[in-house]
């Protein structure tokens, strides 16, 4: 680390030069399955695997719902051989009311992790929002430790009873305009922890929720999606790859 | 002269109706009685200021010879530091005097009547006789104060160190006086002035250490300072105020009466002097920032200041005594003015003080806190306090600590390198304890106004005595008016430092608004006039340029500050900037509450406190504290119950010089225990030898 300057000369320029998919190698999103054709049986038998229920059959084909989605690849392998997409564009607006923060943030905005309660993936990756490849610092987002400086709330977790409190707080203390992602599938409807006694089941039942990054867990590139999104930077993707009914 | 004498007549008044008068009027009469001869005083300082002043002696009332009394200028500046700190102790005084029985409320009083007579008497005595006597009595009636809640242990033994301290220094004093005079050949002090210059130089110098230390007690100069914070730590609070804000210039004067006279003809005395307050300064804010206690911390502060106050006046008799009268009369005038400044926001802080421990029932600082919403108009005067103190613009402590270094850095004009030597390395002790006391103000000021109360018992705090809050805002708007209208000021204090220093500095520290300063050649003026620099000559009316510096013919250097039009040009900007922001921009306010970090609600121990925040400076300052740590764990088979850890700071002074001395002085009476065998018999003959030894030696010498 002492010798820092030998470093990066000898290693040059680590980040990507765009956070899509394409310009990053092989393996860095795990993906997710996509909404396709498939046989009427084949299909019915993809939904009673998915554990979420984020597949639906639909007659010849699949329906995904990425928000249920917990990336556990039993419809890949072994048992099934759904195709997936490796694509970043993971997040989105929660509702069609929803809106990124005005201009002026466009280019700095401070974010405020809050683990309400996750497991620990969630945390693994948003720390790797500043890590080199991703580098988000050159979009103007940075992390910060007050809610108090914070435009962003990123929640992840299924939201314990015990991080009720400390969540409405941190959304009370946050200057408006402020804008909340939850991130995850826990964060977002409760994911593998459902509701419960300990566990409420999603950040929107405690604080208004403007945009969502499904996931489990969402990889840095769909978390840099899903900030760039509320910076007012980006596009929404797909938060659903369901087919209509 | 009347005006002095009628001052008297209050203060036997107001002894005699705290004996005889009815319990509820008792504290109400001396305090009507305490007023009266502030504002007397106060007259009679301010007609020797404007007068001259007189000279008067009590012929016809004393036994032995005619004691002498003088009233001079420098003198009637000592009388209105008096008598201000007085007048703003004295609802205190009342107040809590009511408070205690009949008698102790009686003897209450009568002791403060004594101090302050005492202490009048002592700033206008002409001989050592009165000098002496006064000066005695001023330090007893200290010590009956300091010991008064004599059923406590810590005021008895306070006032035991204090007794014992003051004693010690009042001998040396006296021996040192006695020295002076017998080569005077007169008790007057202005003959004793006079006669320094004519003694040989292995007595003056002895009598020089024993004045300088002896009367140094009094200014809490090390190493004779360890009674101060004991002393005003555990006075009564409603006398704090009195000890730190006008006993402490006891010492000042003495240093500017008797030593100043010798020093300003002997460099290496100087010298000494600006050494000794530079390093009393020091000592002074370092272990002030290890204290929590509110009265200790500001007691220690005291001895900082007052460091500062002696060392600006070494540096002015040292100027003096190298041929520089008038940087010697600026750096003198600085002293004066810090002493001035320390009466003023001392007073205030320990009024202040007085007043939180009134409302709160404690004054430790890490048990404090949020006093500031609690009691808004009280803790606005206690923070200006603490801003003045901490040497802020536009308040008091600024100035005179800005002329002071200022002054210390014109010793460039002084060739000997020793000196120099001196001067810089006192200036950077100088330097460091002033930012040091910006840190321990912030601290003070912070954990005792800021943050959530940290104890239930602040938490339920009474309201702000008004008997606190009046006198505060009344020294506020002197700190204020000290600190902006310096101009106007420091022509007074030339006048008075003028006999000693033999020049007056009025002209070169303050010239007429926008004239040509000190040791300009007249084309800079003229330069300057084709910019405009002489647009507001003759109609501004104060003199309103500072001027500090100015460099040598060929390259003069003009460092110029005006105290009241720069307040006045900053307070413009301020308040237009702020009203144009209101009326242009209209922002929405959401007020929510403190940030938590989550939690269900503060706890009064979450806070920052104290002793946190000094720990940096402690832990940098930790060669010269010293501090003893002390654990002890709790344990109950292999399981740890607890752990105790304590940590003690034994003073510096205590470490090297009082405890020594103790220690030397208990082996000595060890070495003579063999004397005292009990016997009558062997007691008549060490009487009887004794006898035939002076005898003897009387025999021989005559």
């Amino acid at each position: 680390m002492a010798n820092w300057v030998a470093h990066s000369l000898i290693d040059g320029i680590r980040s990507e030069s765009g956070l899509d998919a394409e310009h990053l190698p092989a393996g860095a999103t795990p993906g997710r399955p996509v909404s396709q054709p498939l046989a009427a049986q084949a299909a019915a038998r993809m939904a009673a695997i998915c554990p979420g229920g984020a597949i639906a059959a639909r007659g010849d084909a699949v329906g995904v719902d990425f928000v249920h989605c917990v990336h556990c690849q039993r419809c890949r392998r072994p048992d099934g051989d759904l195709a997936w997409r490796e694509d970043a564009q993971w997040g989105a607006w929660r509702d069609a009311a929803s809106n990124p923060l005005p201009h002026r943030f466009r280019h700095s905005v401070n974010v405020r992790y809050l683990d309400a309660g996750a497991c620990g993936a969630c945390m693994g990756e948003v720390r790797l929002i500043d890590a080199p490849p991703y580098n988000l610092h050159r979009y103007g987002i940075f992390v910060t430790a007050t809610p108090r400086d914070a435009d962003v709330l990123l929640v992840a977790g299924p939201v314990t009873e015990a991080m009720r409190l400390p969540l409405r707080k941190t959304y009370e203390a946050m200057p408006e305009p402020k804008r909340v992602v939850a991130m995850g599938v826990c964060a977002i409807n409760g994911g593998v922890f459902g509701r419960s006694f300990a566990s409420i089941g999603g950040a929107g039942d405690v604080v208004p929720v403007d945009l969502v990054i499904a996931g489990c867990p969402p990889p840095p590139l769909a978390i840099a999606h899903g900030l760039l999104l509320a910076a007012g930077q980006l596009q929404p993707g797909r938060g659903s790859d369901a087919l209509e009914p | 002269m009347t005006w002095f004498a009628t001052a008297f007549a209050a203060l036997a008044a107001s002894i005699v109706a705290a004996w005889i008068s009815p319990a509820r009027a008792r504290s109400w009469a001396g305090g009507c009685a305490f007023f009266a001869a502030s504002g007397l005083v106060f007259v009679a300082g301010v007609e020797a200021i404007s007068t001259g002043g007189a000279t008067f002696s009590l012929g016809p009332l004393s036994l032995l010879e005619p004691i002498g009394f003088v009233l001079n200028p420098l003198r009637g500046l000592f009388l209105i530091v008096t008598a201000v700190v007085f007048l703003a102790a004295t609802p205190l005084l009342v107040r809590d005097a009511a408070q205690y029985p009949r008698h102790r409320a009686a003897l209450f009083l009568t002791l403060v009547a004594i101090l302050y007579a005492g202490m009048l008497a002592f700033f206008t005595a002409a001989d050592i006789v009165s000098f002496v006597f006064f000066w005695e009595i001023s330090a007893l009636a200290i010590w009956g104060l300091v010991t008064f809640h004599s059923r406590e242990a810590r005021p008895v033994a306070a006032g035991y160190l204090t007794l014992m301290l003051s004693e010690a220094g009042t001998l040396a004093g006296m021996a040192g006086l006695f020295i002076l005079a017998s080569h005077a050949h007169s008790t007057a002090l202005s003959s004793i002035a006079a006669a320094g210059n004519q003694l040989p130089a292995g007595a003056l110098w002895i009598a020089f250490l024993l004045t300088f230390f002896g009367f140094g007690v009094k200014a809490g100069i090390v190493p004779v300072n360890a009674w101060l914070p004991e002393a005003h730590g555990s006075a009564p609070r409603s006398v704090s105020p009195i000890l730190s804000g006008a006993t402490l210039n006891l010492g000042v004067f003495a240093l500017f009466v008797i030593d100043g006279p010798i020093a300003i003809h002997h460099p290496q005395m100087a010298l000494l002097v600006l050494f000794v307050g530079a390093v009393t300064a020091l000592t002074g804010i370092v272990y002030a920032l290890t204290e929590r206690d509110l009265k200790r911390l500001l007691a220690q502060s005291s001895i900082e200041n007052l460091g500062i106050v002696v060392a600006a006046l070494g540096a002015g008799f040292a100027f003096v005594s190298l041929g520089h009268p008038v940087l010697g009369a600026m750096a003198l005038v600085a002293g004066l003015y810090h002493m001035l400044n320390h009466s003023a926001y001392k007073t205030l802080l320990f009024v202040g003080a007085a007043g939180i421990d009134q409302a709160t029932g404690t004054h430790d600082l890490d048990r404090l806190g949020g006093l500031m919403r609690r009691m808004p108009v009280f803790a606005t005067a206690f923070l200006i306090g603490a801003l003045a103190i901490a040497a802020l613009p536009p308040f008091n402590g600024f100035v005179s600590e800005w002329l002071l270094f200022e002054s210390l850095l014109r010793v460039v004009e002084i060739a000997s390198q020793p000196v120099r030597a001196v001067f810089a390395l006192s200036g950077a002790m100088l330097a460091l304890t002033v930012g040091l006391a910006m840190t321990c103000f912030v601290m003070l000021a912070g954990s005792a106004l800021l943050g959530r109360p940290r104890s239930e018992v602040v938490a339920a705090a009474a309201p702000a005595p008004v008997s606190a809050t009046i006198p505060m805002w009344g020294l506020v708007v002197v700190c204020f008016g000290l600190g902006v209208l310096a101009t106007a000021v420091i022509p007074l204090l030339g006048g008075l430092v003028r006999p000693l220093a033999g020049a007056n500095p009025t002209a070169a520290l303050v010239p007429a608004f926008f004239g040509t300063p000190h040791g300009l050649p007249a084309g800079l003026t003229t330069t300057l006039s084709g910019i405009g620099a002489e647009v507001g000559r003759g109609v501004l009316p104060l003199r309103s340029l500072v001027v500090v510096h100015s460099g040598g013919a060929a390259t003069p250097v003009v460092f110029a500050m005006s105290t009241a039009l720069a307040f006045a040009v900053i307070a413009l900007l301020l308040l237009s900037t702020w009203g144009a922001t209101r009326l242009l921009r209209r922002r929405r306010t959401r007020r929510v509450g403190v940030w938590d970090a989550g939690l269900p609600c503060l706890q009064p121990q979450m806070g920052y406190t104290a002793t946190a925040f000094s720990a940096p400076v402690r832990v940098l300052f930790e060669s010269l504290l010293r501090p003893v740590v002390q654990e002890r764990q709790h344990s109950q088979g292999g399981f740890l119950l607890g752990l105790e850890r304590e940590t003690r700071v034994v003073h510096l002074v205590d470490r090297l010089f009082l405890n020594p001395v103790a220690y030397a002085v208990k082996a000595i009476g060890r070495s003579l225990a063999w004397l005292h065998q009990g016997a009558v018999t062997l007691y008549a003959t060490w009487v009887l030898a004794t006898l035939f030894a002076a005898l003897m030696a009387m025999k021989f010498s005559l």
